[in-house]
């Protein structure tokens, strides 16, 4: 199947389709989640309560906060997850098929660099700031094995176009014979998500890190934001390693879809399962395991490559 | 270039949710007149600004980090072409990338990878 | 919901936990996520000033409780939540509070000791929904228009003119001066503190915003001034934050306070002190001789390490597996669950990964914390690790009926517990700082009365 760009008012849905995904999300981890004994049913709604609740709760400043920078990170990440799936092909459609996907992808994840470090500094507090900096030191480790792990799958494709990526797998899903790519992109994911294992910058140990002074709005952004980058993260993820819009009986968006929610699925399942991983330890696995383990899998794919000519 | 006017599409449409819930929640909420509090810390009134020449201890390690990403600029095209080239192309990104590595461990013998 | 409890008020504190499960809310990390403030127990007058500026942080809505007695927490909660819910009274609330900075004055120390602003048992039990109205200078400063919010009422006053013109007079206090001197040299100020150790540097930290006039003689932002530089461990001159850990912080022993200097996330100093409550030392609430409650405290313990070190899912069970304990449940019946909840810990690389390491202690120290002289197992170091593997083992004897396992030495008191802490903690990172102390886990409950004649 062909992937052909789509008409720029294609953002609307698409927008809409990564919110939809996001807030998903946040049902399945308020699911999962203990507690809520008493009542039933509780469990399901907990997001729509919980964004009334930050809707109706007032903002707040702190004193001496740098406000700009504040609001430019309390945004960034709902942006940015915005931006990463304009490349993500769903179907055999995609609302800007740029010749540089990957890339793209890759910038945007970078981005968040900023974008969490300025949510940390903004505050003048400091658990947030704490948080922030832990956010960099933990992106110094998992940036790198993320770059090597999306340059595979363009190395099989030979393009960088997420489309062509989309149809170099026909027949056989990336995610089958680049299994350590796949598995370093999911847990990257996790962490520019801050999520799980690897959310240590809104940790408990800071009182919520970066999150630890943001109420209403910000707070409201600040979550939809994490949950909107994992749904994006899941949407490139079943571009890149899962065959995106491939798939017998069912049309391509409705397998585009079904691949993206599973691997949301089991990003947001992993986030209660397991401690936190320290960013120094974070940066440790990251270089001297996953960082060769990464090396040896795109010398793997490229020599494939090259053998199959 | 039509489809960066794509991309530009998708960043003001971003911008203008963030200003719709931004805008929902002055309505909605209790007042829309935020508060101005000092920063959480634990009950106590701070002394001084948190934010501060605050002690990267891992600042060795963004060097190394550094000679990677600028690696990371041949990787890109490199990756489209291999197939075209072939074995010549991978012998010679993964000697470069193999004497990377080198430095890695090198680092890791410095302790670069342990700050705390 | 953010919940404080205060050194002696275990047995609040897990009804409150409780309560707060059964409503279906969850345990806020700080109070800008809070709605409701719960206080369980009597604070004294410092852990009082705490709650009081914690308070002031909460955005609206937002309701808060106090709750004294036990079986009363449900009731406190509930009614706060219906003041949560009034929107009438909430809008007015938020109306006359254009901010909240600087935060109220916290009581004289030379007012009634034990009397916190809300403290007491006078008028606990049914929780202050209205902002503390019931303190008469916080109503003045409302009043007053953001700018001037300092104006109104006469400390505060005094310390914005300071501001202002410069005028180095401000002598009331010793705390004062000695803190504006020394500010310069972290050192120096770290010593005041320490010996100061009480009412006097609690005291100028809450009123330093004032002081900063003197040296740089610059309007500074917030009344606040810049963060002051001390030689690092690299040999290099970086900026020092000092940073409470504590009294109202989540998963964290209540009434403790650790003064720390930080620099960038590492702790360079610490001094540790439990603050005073009246309620702290009268009947102990663990009962060592009662086999349940020996487990059930180590599972209280535990369950506050694995929150902090962010594993959520193991620190609910072992929350779970105490309130069966404490609920009469027989041993035989929570054994298994038991079982199978120390196997994952036992074999989870990753809290391995969080705790192995931190906080070593050397056999001096061993001694001091009555902890048997051999780590298990044999030849590991006696690290975080090693503690709630042995909190294990003896939660485990207890729930088997035996004798704890090791040697039979007292429980350190908290003070020896708190000197390990301060001597383990300079060259820590925050992280693992908030995990040392966790896996020493000091019993609060009778070290805030012991603390209470030092203040």
């Amino acid at each position: 199947m062909t992937v052909t760009g789509a008409p720029a008012w294609a953002v609307a849905p698409a927008a809409a389709a990564l919110l939809a995904l996001a807030f998903a999300g946040a049902v399945v981890d308020g699911a999962l989640g203990g507690g809520a004994r008493a009542r039933s049913g509780g469990r399901w709604t907990r997001p729509l309560v919980e964004t009334a609740r930050l809707l109706r709760q007032r903002g707040r400043r702190t004193v001496a906060a740098d406000g700009l920078l504040w609001r430019v990170g309390v945004a960034g990440p709902l942006v940015v997850a915005l931006l990463m799936v304009v490349v993500v092909p769903v179907g055999g459609t995609v609302v800007a098929d740029l010749p540089v996907g990957v890339v793209w992808f890759n910038a945007m994840d970078v981005s968040l660099w900023a974008v969490a470090w300025l949510a940390g500094w903004g505050p003048n507090s400091v658990g947030p700031l704490v948080g922030g900096y832990r956010f960099v030191a933990q992106a110094l480790g998992y940036e790198l094995p993320l770059m090597f792990a999306l340059t595979a799958p363009a190395v099989a494709a030979a393009s960088l176009d997420l489309g062509d990526v989309v149809a170099a797998q026909r027949g056989l899903w990336f995610a089958v014979w680049m299994p350590v790519a796949f598995a370093v992109f999911l847990a990257s994911v996790a962490a520019f998500s801050m999520w799980g294992p690897f959310r240590a910058p809104v940790g408990a140990d800071l009182a919520g890190g970066v999150l630890a002074e943001a109420s209403g709005a910000d707070r409201l952004l600040l979550l939809a934001g994490r949950y909107a980058l994992l749904a994006a993260g899941a949407a490139v993820g079943a571009a890149l390693f899962l065959g995106g819009g491939a798939g017998p009986w069912l049309p391509g968006w409705a397998w585009s879809l079904l691949k993206t929610v599973a691997l949301l699925v089991v990003l947001v399942a992993v986030r209660r399962r397991l401690p936190v991983v320290r960013p120094q330890r974070v940066v440790r696995l990251g270089w001297l395991v996953a960082l060769p383990a990464v090396l040896l899998q795109l010398l793997v794919v490229a020599l494939v490559v090259v053998w199959k000519g | 270039m039509r489809e960066f006017l794509d991309v530009a599409a998708m960043c003001a449409l971003a911008a203008g949710a963030v200003a719709a819930v931004r805008l929902l929640h002055r309505i909605t909420a209790i007042t829309a007149d935020p508060l101005t509090v000092g920063p959480f810390l634990s009950g106590a009134v701070p002394t001084e600004h948190a934010v501060s020449r605050f002690h990267a201890r891992w600042y060795a390690l963004t060097l190394l980090f550094l000679a990677f990403d600028v690696e990371m600029l041949f990787m890109y095209p490199w990756a489209v072409v291999v197939a075209e080239v072939g074995s010549a192309a991978v012998v010679e990104m993964f000697a470069f990338l193999g004497l990377l590595m080198c430095a890695v461990l090198y680092a890791w013998r410095e302790g670069v990878l342990r700050w705390a | 919901m953010l919940l404080v409890a205060c050194p002696g008020a275990t047995g609040l504190r897990l009804e409150a936990e409780a309560a707060v499960r059964g409503a279906g809310g969850r345990l806020a990390e700080g109070p800008a996520d809070a709605d409701v403030l719960l206080v369980v127990g009597s604070p004294g007058t410092r852990l009082g000033a705490a709650v009081e500026t914690v308070w002031s942080q909460l955005p609206e809505p937002r309701a808060r409780g106090h709750a004294v007695r036990p079986g009363r927490v449900a009731a406190v909660l509930d009614g706060a939540l219906a003041r949560l819910l009034d929107d009438q009274r909430q809008a007015a609330d938020a109306a006359e509070r254009h901010t909240a900075w600087p935060p109220p004055e916290p009581r004289r120390p030379t007012d009634d000791a034990d009397a916190g602003p809300s403290g007491g048992a006078g008028h606990g039990d049914g929780g202050t929904g209205d902002g503390g109205r019931e303190e008469p200078h916080a109503g003045d400063r409302r009043a007053a228009g953001p700018e001037h919010a300092a104006e109104g009422h006469g400390e505060h006053a005094e310390h914005g003119r300071d501001e202002e013109h410069g005028s180095g007079e401000h002598g009331q206090h010793g705390g004062h001066e000695r803190h504006a001197e020394n500010a310069e040299d972290a050192e120096d100020a770290e010593g005041a503190r320490d010996d100061q150790h009480g009412e006097h540097a609690d005291h100028s930290d809450h009123s330093s915003h004032g002081d900063h006039s003197d040296h740089g003689g610059m309007e500074m932002p917030g009344g606040l001034a810049m963060a002051d530089r001390a030689e690092d461990r690299d040999g290099l001159k970086l900026d020092v934050l000092h940073v409470p850990l504590g009294p109202v912080l989540p998963h964290w022993p209540p009434g403790l306070v650790v003064d720390t200097l930080l620099q960038g996330d590492v702790v360079q100093r610490a001094r540790a002190r439990v603050v005073a409550a009246p309620g702290a030392g009268r009947a102990p609430f663990w009962r060592p001789e009662r086999p349940a409650h020996r487990a059930a405290r180590r599972l209280d313990s535990l369950g506050r390490l694995l929150a902090v070190a962010g594993w959520e899912a193991a620190a609910a069970r072992a929350g779970e597996l105490r309130d069966r304990l404490l609920g009469g449940a027989p041993e035989s019946a929570v054994r298994a669950d038991f079982v199978r909840l120390r196997r994952s810990l036992e074999r989870s690389r990753l809290l391995r990964w969080a705790t192995d390491g931190v906080g070593v202690l050397d056999a001096g120290q061993v001694a001091r914390l009555g902890l048997p002289r051999r780590a298990h197992p044999p030849g590991a170091a006696w690290d975080a690790t090693a503690r709630w593997r042995w909190w294990l083992a003896e939660a485990a004897a207890a729930l088997a009926a035996e004798p704890p396992p090791g040697e039979d030495r007292a429980a350190a008191s908290a003070r020896v517990v708190l000197d390990v802490v301060e001597d383990l903690l300079p060259g820590v990172e925050l992280g693992e700082a908030r995990l040392l102390v966790a896996s020493l886990d000091p019993d609060t409950d009778a070290a805030g009365a012991a603390e209470g004649g030092t203040r």
